[in-house]
């Protein structure tokens, strides 16, 4: 008993060093700027990790498969195709009134019908009406689809922002924040790092050093217009380009080379894809245009890797730098470097390639089988075997793959990421070191 | 053409020779020398040139020289063994290459693989050989083409580079850096030469810096074979120059013309001056105006001249004065002579009558009283014959000013010959007749009763030749008109006018008739004189004589 009880006393400091604290602010460097606020754009690992601080989709998608209702009280169903989701009372945004369950009817049927290739999340939605969804062929990953940040109804969040500073919301329907705040710093990688060894800032996003493969769910496609670019682009392409150099030199760690319709923690087990033979150069260059995201720095450095190394197979490819709603507005351009932010669940990675490809159409035929594979591993598999069928056929060629690079200091306690690989800071509280 | 036109225009003439001679000469020279001028500017300014281009290379060896001690670069080499490739070694090139003024700059490692690349970043992890083998220990400047991207595409455009290598332990790295043959060296070199400059890589021009306005002299620096500077300097302005020039030269010689015209024109009225006086002043002596001097305004030559003429016009006056009272004497002498001679042969019957008339008186003679009326008749007829002579005489002294009026010459053909009919010259002997042929219309301004007297003057004279031989014949009258005259003919088939008096008949006194005082013809020609009209002896082949009067129709109508 006495051994007992002074093993008690003894581990008393470390229970109270690894207790939740509220209050502090937490300090950010974000090494490259937020300049989209709609989650349905914001969806690079910053920008969704920061946008998401004031926007939350229905639920989280939790890293062992769970799901965590966060704006409805629940998510179940009643029939195969009916998902009960009724949402919460009281949740408050800081401008205009609060949620209620028609306008996030109104915003899901919005979304499934809208332009964003993120839409393909929606497509087995049949009817959304308050606190109940209808679908149109039994989807059992639709769930899933509900979490992903992107297709989070705009104004209730953790924080809010005022004066460049995100206050915490204590009518969170998960819970108020620890932190009272939480204050961003927009940087370079190097500064970032500085920044962080001097105790100046409690987080340094962007900084690739995590190597959380699972987290690599940022995807990024080169999309071309197949009558534009000719019959043999894509194996001009495979022998040309060399990913892994895109990744080593070209693009924000952490990354990995994607030679998959897939990312790598939803490639495991994949066949690879045959080796196209190498094609002869053309005789006439074919004059192309390369549209990419201006904002982002990967995407230029690429779009000049793919410009200088393509230029030896005969393509002369001129540069158009755009912003990324212009960039998402133009599914026939020539050539085109569009970055998603996948979802972790096979099936619905296809649905978004589907959409990136410009099958809208067959969304439904191509995951109507797949809805109808109640296990998860199986469907998981079933929808691996249909991206590798859909690779030599859909006009995208994966590039590679990102994750949100995390470092923090020792005070930070409590860091954890979604199963999207976004980190939960409303989570984070401070402690001593 | 006058003498004073004839040397201003030789004048003109020469100075215009003067000018076609010497302005080619003069311009082609002129135009060598700004050649030359202009060529001597143009090596001034190629050998700045060449100073530019020595120091752009001289400033890319001192920034290699200076990279290649940097601690930068041996950064670089430290973090050229990590994998993967930091950021910082990534960008290191893009880095390094600004300050330093460099326009390419790559870092490779031992194998020629891009470590870093400052203007073609998207190179990284490639080989490059076709810069890293040209430069590899070479630390001269090594003209190359270098790869470049744009928004356009990929492109190869001319540098000058060169290399410096760098260890880091076992890791070495190459530094090739260098400056490309773009447009900013056209622009360097358009502001100092002031050329339009442009810099060609192969067929393609790269670049193009201000302007030259044609035509032009192309100059160039090669970096065979990648590269070649042309610059173009600009003729315009010694065409400008030589444009002017030749303005100026022209406007001189313009000018020089014009004064050389009126110079020409002064000198030739001073010659001519002179020279026209003399003219006129030899017409109003030729008029009989002898008392004409000229001027002596003129020197040399020309003053002896006029004072040998001046000279010559008062010897002529003297002579001519002698010559004048010589034949005055001699006219009064002739008048005499003629006088003499007319009264002389009345004189000799009257004293012979008279004499036989007192010898007869002195004797009783029973016939003294027929003889007395005889010879009182033939001292009548003497008497008559001399106031007949004296009336001749007195009307050629004083013949009257002619009254002028409207006269019709074929009606007054036609009155005169009224008065003769045709008659034979004796019995059985030949015809006398009379014709006429008249142009109706021939008006002339005359004195009617003088016409009529020269008139009927010619036909008598014509009556008295045809009676002389005996052998009749016809007088015809022939009127016609011409645009400005009118003519009256008197043609008879008379002996004719010998040869020899046909220059002296309207002489006075001269006649071929025994009793004729020889001024019935020299009256004529004097009436005619008097109307602004000619009398005149037509030369006829044939036998007989033709007088023709010229009357100007209305002549002082």
């Amino acid at each position: 008993m006495r051994v007992v009880i002074l093993a008690l006393l003894l581990a008393l400091p470390c229970l109270a060093g690894s207790r939740a604290r509220y209050g502090g602010t937490l300090k950010v460097a974000a090494t490259a700027r937020a300049t989209e606020t709609d989650p349905l754009l914001a969806d690079t690992p910053i920008e969704a990790t920061l946008v998401s601080l004031l926007n939350r989709p229905l639920c989280r998608a939790e890293k062992n498969g769970a799901i965590t209702p966060l704006l409805v009280t629940e998510l179940s169903r009643t029939t195969p195709t009916t998902v009960k989701a009724p949402l919460r009372s009281g949740l408050a945004r800081p401008n205009g009134p609060g949620l209620a369950p028609a306008e996030l009817a109104a915003h899901l049927t919005k979304l499934s019908g809208g332009s964003s290739p993120y839409r393909a999340l929606l497509s087995p939605l049949k009817v959304a009406t308050a606190n109940e969804l209808t679908l149109a062929f039994p989807f059992p990953d639709f769930e899933r689809a509900l979490c992903h940040p992107a297709l989070a109804p705009q104004g209730v969040g953790p924080y809010r922002f005022a004066a460049q500073t995100f206050t915490a919301n204590v009518f969170f329907p998960e819970g108020r924040p620890f932190t009272d705040a939480l204050t961003v710093t927009s940087t370079d990688a190097r500064t970032a790092e500085r920044l962080l060894q001097q105790r100046k800032v409690h987080l340094a996003l962007g900084l690739g050093t995590a190597a959380d493969e699972s987290a690599l769910l940022f995807a990024t496609f080169l999309a071309f217009n197949p009558v534009k670019v000719g019959p043999d682009f894509r194996a001009a392409f495979e022998a040309a380009i060399e990913r892994s150099d895109l990744v080593r030199f070209f693009v924000l760690l952490p990354a990995a080379a994607m030679g998959q319709l897939l990312p790598p923690p939803l490639s495991a087990g994949m066949t690879e894809p045959a080796k196209l033979p190498r094609p002869s150069p053309l005789a006439t260059p074919r004059e192309l245009t390369l549209a990419y995201d201006a904002a982002l720095p990967d995407h230029r450095a690429v779009a000049e890797r793919l410009q200088v190394k393509l230029h030896a197979s005969g393509y002369r490819i001129a540069l158009k730098p755009l912003t990324r709603a212009a960039l998402r507005a133009k599914p026939d351009a020539e050539l085109a470097l569009q970055s998603l932010m996948i979802p972790p669940v096979p099936a619905l990675a296809v649905a978004l390639a589907l959409e990136l490809g410009g099958r809208h159409d067959q969304l439904a035929a191509q995951l109507a089988p797949l809805g109808l594979i109640s296990d998860d591993k199986a469907r998981a598999h079933a929808a691996q075997v249909l991206a590798e069928k859909l690779w030599p056929e859909l006009p995208l060629i994966p590039l590679y793959a990102q994750a949100l690079g995390i470092q923090a200091a020792k005070d930070v306690q409590n860091l954890k990421t979604d199963a999207q690989g976004l980190p939960l800071l409303d989570a984070v509280f401070l402690g001593q070191d | 053409m006058r003498l004073r036109t004839t040397l201003a225009v030789a004048f003109l003439g020469l100075s215009l020779l003067q000018v076609l001679a010497v302005v080619p000469i003069a311009l082609r020279n002129l135009s060598a020398l700004l050649q030359r001028q202009q060529e001597s500017r143009i090596d001034q300014e190629m050998a700045a040139v060449d100073a530019t281009v020595q120091r752009l290379g001289a400033d890319v060896q001192r920034a290699m020289d200076e990279l290649a001690t940097s601690p930068a670069l041996e950064d670089a080499a430290r973090d050229a063994a990590k994998l993967p490739p930091p950021p910082a070694l990534t960008s290191a090139a893009a880095t390094l290459m600004v300050p330093r003024g460099l326009s390419v700059l790559s870092l490779f490692d031992a194998d020629g693989r891009t470590l870093s690349s400052g203007h073609l970043p998207a190179r990284l992890g490639d080989l490059d050989e076709a810069l890293f083998k040209a430069t590899k220990g070479n630390h001269t400047l090594v003209p190359v083409q270098v790869e470049l991207r744009d928004e356009t595409g990929l492109h190869t455009r001319p540098a000058l580079v060169t290399s410096r290598a760098l260890d880091y332990g076992d890791t070495r790295v190459w530094a090739v850096g260098g400056s490309l043959l773009d447009e900013r060296v056209a622009q360097q070199l358009s502001r100092l030469t002031g050329a339009r400059v442009e810099v060609w890589g192969g067929n393609e021009k790269l670049g193009t810096a201000g302007t030259a306005a044609e035509p032009t002299t192309l100059r160039t620096v090669s970096w065979a074979p990648v590269a070649e500077v042309r610059l173009y300097f600009s003729r315009a302005d010694l065409i400008a120059t030589r444009t002017e020039v030749l303005r100026a030269f022209l406007a001189l010689a313009a000018l020089g013309l014009l004064l050389s015209v009126g110079v020409g024109f002064v000198l030739a009225r001073r010659v001519t001056l002179p020279v026209e006086a003399l003219t006129d002043a030899a017409r109003r002596i030729a008029a009989g105006e002898l008392d004409v001097r000229v001027e002596e305004r003129a020197t040399g030559e020309l003053k002896a001249l006029v004072q040998t003429f001046n000279k010559m016009t008062v010897d002529l006056k003297a002579t001519t004065d002698k010559l004048v009272a010589s034949e005055r004497i001699a006219a009064w002498q002739e008048v005499a002579r003629r006088v003499a001679h007319e009264i002389k042969n009345p004189l000799t019957p009257i004293r012979m009558s008279l004499e036989t008339l007192v010898a007869a008186s002195e004797k009783d003679n029973p016939r003294f009283k027929a003889l007395f009326k005889e010879s009182a008749v033939a001292v009548l007829e003497e008497v008559d014959r001399l106031k007949r002579i004296v009336d001749e005489f007195s009307q050629f002294a004083r013949l009257p000013r002619p009254a002028l009026a409207q006269v019709d010459l074929a009606e007054l053909c036609r009155q005169v010959l009224a008065l003769y009919a045709p008659h034979a010259l004796g019995e059985g002997a030949a015809q006398l007749t009379y014709a006429s042929h008249l142009d109706d219309g021939a008006l002339v301004s005359a004195d009617r009763d003088q016409l009529t007297q020269v008139l009927v003057n010619l036909i008598k004279n014509a009556e008295e030749a045809m009676t002389a031989t005996g052998k009749g014949g016809a007088v015809t009258v022939t009127v016609r008109t011409q645009p400005a005259t009118a003519t009256i003919e008197v043609r008879d088939e008379g002996p004719g006018i010998p040869p020899d008096l046909r220059a002296r008949l309207f002489e006075p006194y001269v006649t071929t008739k025994p009793a004729g005082t020889g001024l019935g013809l020299a009256i004529a020609a004097r009436i005619l004189q008097e109307h602004d009209g000619k009398l005149e002896v037509a030369d006829e082949a044939g036998p007989g004589a033709c007088f023709v009067l010229t009357l100007p129709r209305n002549a002082r109508g």
